[in-house]
């Protein structure tokens, strides 16, 4: 009886896998496999040779590759330092539930709900050195000295390009006040039984228990930066003389050349980079441990 | 035992795997390798791409193109066109078809996408074609295909432009600043700036890329020497130590940090720099035949009375680019109906009737030179007939940046060209990263 029962679990998580499976092996193992061995090829419009380690070593020599790996660096480091961090402290500050905190709940969030296209052209305008913003804003207060063409300046593209991603935090706080929500009254209200201040009960009980749920922001932050193209795509494309280079969008330029196979390898080490950081992550965090 | 279980356990999930692949094995075979040409009704289906759509300004062209093969050949061959709007989105959904061996029967582009696809390997060669109707082939112009022309004489892309890229200017805001005729020298073109600025008009629109290339081709093409290496084939030069190329960098350097262009002109794309020539902003304007249309308000926001206002002249230094065939249609069909079919395309496109229809509608003059008569000449833009009768009489002529380089090394350039501009990396640098890049496409 209990082997017949066996056997039928058996058929039924066979069944409820296969299209899983076949979707899994199609789209991410197909794929993954295909990336590495051609990574080891000379691949464009006339050839698909073996080539051993060269794409590795052109790599690694490779100012705007390097550049990119900085840059990408850059843009894990802000969301993963900064954006989540300051996510978590607005969504704490935000649970307090003060006058007005769903306005600026909204305010925070809405951002994120705007296309990354329309999002980047915006600030394409703001920082336009004619008729932008910002550079308006300077003169205005008569900080002329400081208005520059700052996406086409090497020593201020990078920082604009940053600035315009700041919103970002409202993803990560909402996230947070998700999870702040769930958290038992009865364990504030045993705090402020044991005279507990504002601060006290963050630091004792609200930022302990978000500890799993920062783990899984900075994950989201650590995936959602390494696939990041669209801003910079549409902002600077990379330049001014590859300052704002990326990891991704170096991959997106190597294709178009066409070189398939160095794009290709640029692709797995980012896909190694990103699992790295991931790892990072998962061990820093704890996550893998189960809160008793 | 443990082992044991944990082998029972993982039974399904091993079975699952190897299900979907047998599944995804099945799915390839099944798959047919390509499209069926002939349809059952017995008409030749053929692919066409294009990305003129929307306001691009050879749309109306394409929609007489099309319209007069289905009506030639109606019940013969079908078009099934696919618009993929923007020239380099166009490119590379191309390539990506080619480069996974589906190429299509018809497409069209610049020589640099022409280029790769004849690397596919998939590309129609197309002089047998030529050479099977010598009427065709010699109602060319003879330098029409020499951009083209392999090593080996093979040629597998038909060009269908001819430009000449001047430089318009406004006359009344040249008026306006004491500026009687357009420079004919760097030194004049420098001075005329300077009256245009001192009279509040900025002198020159300039993007970072299209129109900022023409003009440092200008610069590098009217110096000793540059045109010759602006015309080395198969991308031999370099611009390492090219004397002409660093005179000619430095020069356009030196004039916009004079500050004779729009303020942040190095972010601005080429709708931004249009934008204020058409109205009527800044006095100066480099770009192509095709710009016509747009300085007579057809597809674009020109300032009223500007087409009345525009001329249209060769460079200072007296330097034209001159392209033959900076476009141009070529065939990947796989089979003898389709390639036929093609073909019959091509010459239709290239035929007389439809160089004219260029010409009128697109500004451009075609690959097949033609005589007009009173009544189509009547009909030829001013502007068009004014570049037309100065080019000849030009010192230097020379390709365009795209023409002279592959795309690779134009992207690096538009790359480092503000890094250039504001001087944070010295005319070495600048020349190396494009000359890695370049190395890097060769390799």
């Amino acid at each position: 009886m209990t082997k017949l029962r066996n056997r039928a679990l058996s058929r039924s998580i066979f069944v409820s896998l296969t299209p899983a499976a076949v979707l899994f092996t199609l789209f991410f193992v197909y794929p993954i496999v295909t990336l590495a061995w051609s990574s080891f090829t000379i691949w464009d419009l006339r050839r698909l040779e073996f080539a051993g380690i060269e794409n590795y070593v052109r790599m690694f020599g490779d100012r705007a590759f390097l550049m990119g790996v900085r840059n990408t660096a850059i843009w894990v480091g802000v969301a993963t330092l900064l954006h989540v961090p300051l996510g978590v402290y607005i969504a704490v500050t935000l649970s307090k539930k003060f006058v007005g905190w769903r306005v600026f709940r909204t305010l925070f969030f809405l951002p994120n709900v705007i296309s990354v296209a329309a999002w980047s052209m915006m600030y394409r305008s703001v920082f336009n050195e004619r008729y932008g913003m910002l550079n308006a804003l300077l003169e205005l207060v008569g900080l002329d000295q400081l208005t520059a063409n700052w996406l086409a300046q090497t020593n201020t593209a990078l920082f604009a390009i940053i600035l315009s991603w700041f919103f970002n935090i409202g993803f990560y706080m909402i996230i947070t006040m998700a999870e702040i929500a769930s958290i038992p009254h009865e364990l504030y209200e045993a705090a402020d039984i044991d005279g507990a201040t504002e601060r006290q009960k963050d630091r004792f009980i609200t930022y302990p228990i978000l500890r799993k749920i920062v783990g899984t922001c900075m994950v989201l932050a650590v995936s959602i930066s390494l696939v990041g193209f669209e801003y910079v795509f549409l902002m600077t494309e990379g330049g001014p003389a590859n300052q704002t280079m990326t990891l991704p969008l170096y991959v997106y330029r190597m294709y178009r050349i066409p070189q398939y196979g160095y794009s290709n390898t640029i692709g797995l080490f980012t896909l190694l980079f990103g699992f790295a950081g991931l790892l990072l992550i998962h061990r820093g965090f704890r996550m893998h441990e189960v809160d008793v | 035992m443990t082992d044991m279980r944990k082998t029972r356990r993982c039974a399904p999930m091993v079975r699952a795997l190897l299900m979907s692949l047998v599944l995804m094995l099945s799915i390839a075979a099944i798959l047919p390798a390509g499209g069926q040409a002939q349809a059952a009704d017995g008409v030749v289906d053929l692919e066409m791409t294009t990305f003129w759509v929307g306001t691009n300004p050879l749309r109306p062209w394409k929609e007489i193109l099309i319209e007069e093969f289905e009506r030639q050949y109606e019940g013969v061959y079908r078009l099934n066109v696919i618009e993929i709007p923007g020239d380099a989105q166009h490119a590379d959904r191309v390539l990506a078809n080619a480069a996974a061996g589906n190429a299509p029967d018809i497409t069209t582009g610049n020589v640099g996408l022409m280029q790769d696809l004849r690397d596919t390997g998939l590309m129609l060669e197309l002089t047998q074609y030529l050479d099977a109707d010598p009427e065709w082939r010699d109602s060319f112009h003879p330098n029409a295909f020499d951009y083209y022309y392999t090593a080996d004489g093979e040629l597998y892309a038909l060009p269908y432009s001819r430009d000449n890229v001047g430089i318009y200017y406004n006359t009344r805001l040249f008026a306006e600043a004491g500026i009687d005729e357009f420079p004919r020298t760097w030194d004049g073109f420098f001075a005329a700036s300077q009256q245009l600025v001192d009279n509040g008009t900025i002198p020159f629109a300039m993007d970072n890329g299209w129109i900022f290339g023409l003009m440092m081709i200008n610069m590098i093409g009217t110096q000793p020497g540059g045109a010759e290496w602006l015309q080395t084939r198969n991308y031999e030069q370099r611009w390492t130590g090219s004397r002409p190329a660093i005179a000619g960098a430095e020069l356009l350097r030196d004039y916009i940090q004079a500050g004779y262009t729009q303020r942040g002109a190095m972010a601005d794309g080429y709708p931004q720099a249009a934008t204020l020539f058409l109205q009527g902003d800044a006095a100066m304007i480099a770009n192509g035949p095709w710009m016509i249309n747009s300085i007579r308000g057809i597809g674009a926001e020109a300032m009223d009375g500007l087409y009345d206002e525009v001329n249209y002249d060769i460079s200072p230094g007296s330097g034209i680019i001159s392209i033959f065939g900076e476009a141009a249609f070529a065939s990947g069909a796989s089979t003898e109906e389709t390639a036929e079919g093609a073909v019959a395309f091509l010459k239709l496109a290239t035929s007389r009737e439809q160089m004219i229809n260029q010409m009128l509608i697109v500004t451009r003059p075609g690959t097949v030179p033609v005589e007009l008569n009173e009544e189509e000449a009547a009909q030829i833009d001013r502007l068009l007939v004014a570049i037309e009768d100065r080019a000849p009489g030009a010192t230097y002529a020379y390709p365009h940046f795209q023409l002279a380089f592959p795309q690779a090394v134009w992207e690096e350039f538009t790359n480092f060209l503000p890094a250039f501009i504001e001087g944070s990396i010295s005319t070495t640098e600048f020349f190396n990263a494009l000359d890695d890049r370049l190395e890097s496409y060769l390799r």
